[in-house]
């Protein structure tokens, strides 16, 4: 029966479906893929929320003649608290005593470098208190690190012509912290628990810094240089326009991400819609062959029942050779999507933009969803036609 | 299987005065009993057929098949009637020319309770075509291509045979031995037979109803 009904069959119009169908299928699984990497960048390194903001001030020739102090006095952190739209204000802790990282892990180079730690209060930031806390008991430090600090490494590694590091990878090295001045140095072991693109240095819990400048600072006076402000809900535009009265900058990085987030979700949206008009129109394409086809087997289907085979029956004939077409059709689409999202992913992370590499579920349930959508047509008209043949 | 006809006109003839043992009247086919409608050309033999079969619905009166109208049955049970309890002939043959006679008696959904391809080659060998089996039917004349038709609905169950025609294009040969081969499988099965001719049947003990 197969060879009756799809052999010596001008199979072109299929072919330019088909291609239609692949093209549309690609694009709509790299657009849903590069939405969901977009979508979740950053998100599991966001310590602070949309409210909250990290204030500094500006660096200005004044400050470099000594006129100004670039540092938060107690006086100016009072007047922040007492605005009505600033919920929160909390003075970034940094270390007043000299810090080196040094990596001791077999399966990278030796590694160490001076570096700065900050703390803040956990209540500001998004991050367990169980996973970053710190007591005297404690056998290691736990410490969220910069993203930049993981690319500095892996450029280094990459110099060196070594492997470079994942996320995971680096969280299970051994790393230890030096503190101090030379003549009265102590090692500390850390772990890496999470890591921020909020903040450039590393940070550690607060605990940890206050009893490491008391015990390794060799003056007591705080510096606070920098000041983590929540505000009160919808009332950022207000601090913002305060900060910028006041002579105060906040990190813009974090607003540039968004804006770039913006920007690639509507190139994206377009890309979306681009890729649902291409498959619609090949699976019309496709819908107008298997019309045509049902068309000119007229005489073919009416003998077949006549001789008793159900409707059911040769419905599933087409339905198969369709479920084939498009089978194969998902299948290119995906081994193509599959590269070129590999292609992407390591360009993007060569360029420094850390995203999860894995394919996700948006892409596999797209696709699927297609399956069924085509099924359903094929269905329908294959069903229709041919019922309406029972009868004559 | 019964079959009746309850004042039964074709639209086309609602506004003809006819006379007619069929139309506008009540009649009933009984389990294995056998008949031939006979009647010229246009008197309406294979639109009677059609109606039967369920192809076409331009008629007035209603046709029941074993006591149940035939505009109520469904779909699925129209497929169970076409597939196990009717086999039919029809004029136009409905043979497929570009597949070979194997595939063309191939088209049969199932051979259970009927004959096998085997006993279809049988038949067509009795009936002289056996070193066709293989050919495209394109290449067959018309009496080469009704001995195919009589031996594809030969091997299909059925209960109830009808035959429109079947045997205008064969030669006297031909025609005794094709009746043969219907009169043994009708036997088997205890089935009636409903058959329509321009001059009337002799054989197969067919009574005669006139449209």
């Amino acid at each position: 029966m197969q060879k009756l009904l799809f052999n010596h069959r001008n199979k072109f119009q299929l072919l330019i479906a088909s291609i239609g169908i692949i093209i549309g299928l690609i694009l709509l699984l790299i657009s849903l893929e590069l939405y969901h990497k977009g979508k979740f960048y950053n998100e599991s390194s966001k310590l602070l929320d949309e409210h909250t903001l990290i204030v500094q001030k500006k660096v200005s020739r004044a400050a470099h003649l000594g006129l100004g102090s670039p540092g938060f006095s107690a006086a100016e952190i009072d007047e922040l608290q007492k605005q009505k739209f600033i919920s929160a204000c909390s003075p970034i802790m940094s270390n007043q005593f000299e810090v080196i990282v040094e990596i001791n892990d077999p399966i990278i180079p030796a590694f160490n470098s001076n570096i700065f730690l900050q703390a803040i209060e956990n209540d500001l930031i998004d991050i367990s208190s169980n996973e970053f806390k710190w007591e005297d008991s404690n056998d290691y430090v736990p410490v969220i690190m910069p993203r930049n600090f993981l690319m500095m490494l892996n450029t280094f590694l990459s110099a060196s012509k070594l492997p470079q590091l994942s996320e995971s990878l680096i969280s299970n090295v051994q790393m230890n912290l030096t503190l101090g001045p030379k003549s009265k140095r102590s090692v500390v072991p850390a772990r890496i628990v999470g890591f921020t693109n909020d903040f450039s240095s590393i940070l550690v819990p607060s605990a940890f810094l206050k009893m490491a400048n008391l015990k390794f600072a060799n003056t007591k006076d705080e510096f606070q240089s920098q000041l983590v402000i929540k505000a009160v809900d919808n009332k950022l535009g207000l601090l913002e326009s305060y900060l910028e009265d006041k002579g105060y900058e906040s990190g813009e990085d974090q607003i540039f991400i968004s804006r770039l987030k913006s920007t690639i979700f509507i190139t994206l949206i377009c890309t979306t819609s681009l890729a649902l008009l291409t498959l619609f129109l090949s699976v019309v394409i496709t819908i107008q062959y298997l019309q045509m086809m049902l068309s000119e087997l007229t005489f073919e289907i009416r003998l077949m029942l006549r001789l008793g085979h159900s409707i059911q029956a040769l419905k599933n004939i087409f339905l198969r050779f369709f479920m084939l077409v498009f089978s194969a059709n998902s299948l290119i689409s995906f081994v193509c999507f599959y590269f070129l999202n590999v292609a992407i992913n390591n360009r993007l992370i060569r360029s420094g933009i850390i995203i999860n590499e894995s394919i996700s579920l948006w892409s596999i349930s797209a696709l699927f969803i297609a399956f069924i959508i085509f099924t359903i047509l094929v269905n329908f008209f294959t069903v229709r036609r041919i019922k309406s043949q029972f009868h004559s | 299987m019964k079959i009746q006809f309850k004042n039964v006109c074709p639209n086309i003839f609602i506004e003809t005065p006819l006379k007619s043992d069929v139309w506008n009247q009540d009649f009933t086919v009984h389990d294995g009993m056998r008949y031939q409608f006979r009647g010229q050309s246009g008197k309406g033999k294979t639109s009677l057929l059609s109606f039967l079969l369920g192809y076409r619905s331009d008629y007035r009166g209603e046709i029941f098949i074993n006591d149940k109208a035939i505009f109520e049955l469904s779909i699925d049970e129209w497929i169970k009637l076409r597939r196990e309890k009717v086999a039919s002939i029809f004029q136009d043959l409905q043979l497929i020319d570009q597949l070979s006679v194997e595939e063309n008696i191939s088209l049969i959904p199932k051979f259970q309770s009927g004959y096998g391809l085997s006993e279809g080659k049988k038949m067509l060998e009795n009936l002289g075509m056996g070193e066709k089996w293989k050919q495209k039917v394109e290449t067959l004349s018309f009496g080469q291509k009704q001995r195919v038709a009589i031996v594809r609905a030969l091997c299909k169950p059925f209960e109830l045979m009808i035959c429109d025609e079947p045997f205008s294009h064969l030669d006297e040969m031909h025609k005794s031995k094709c009746i043969k081969l219907i009169e043994k499988r009708i036997s088997e099965t205890n089935a009636g037979i409903i058959l329509t001719s321009l001059d009337g049947e002799d054989n197969l003990g067919l009574k005669s109803i006139y449209l």
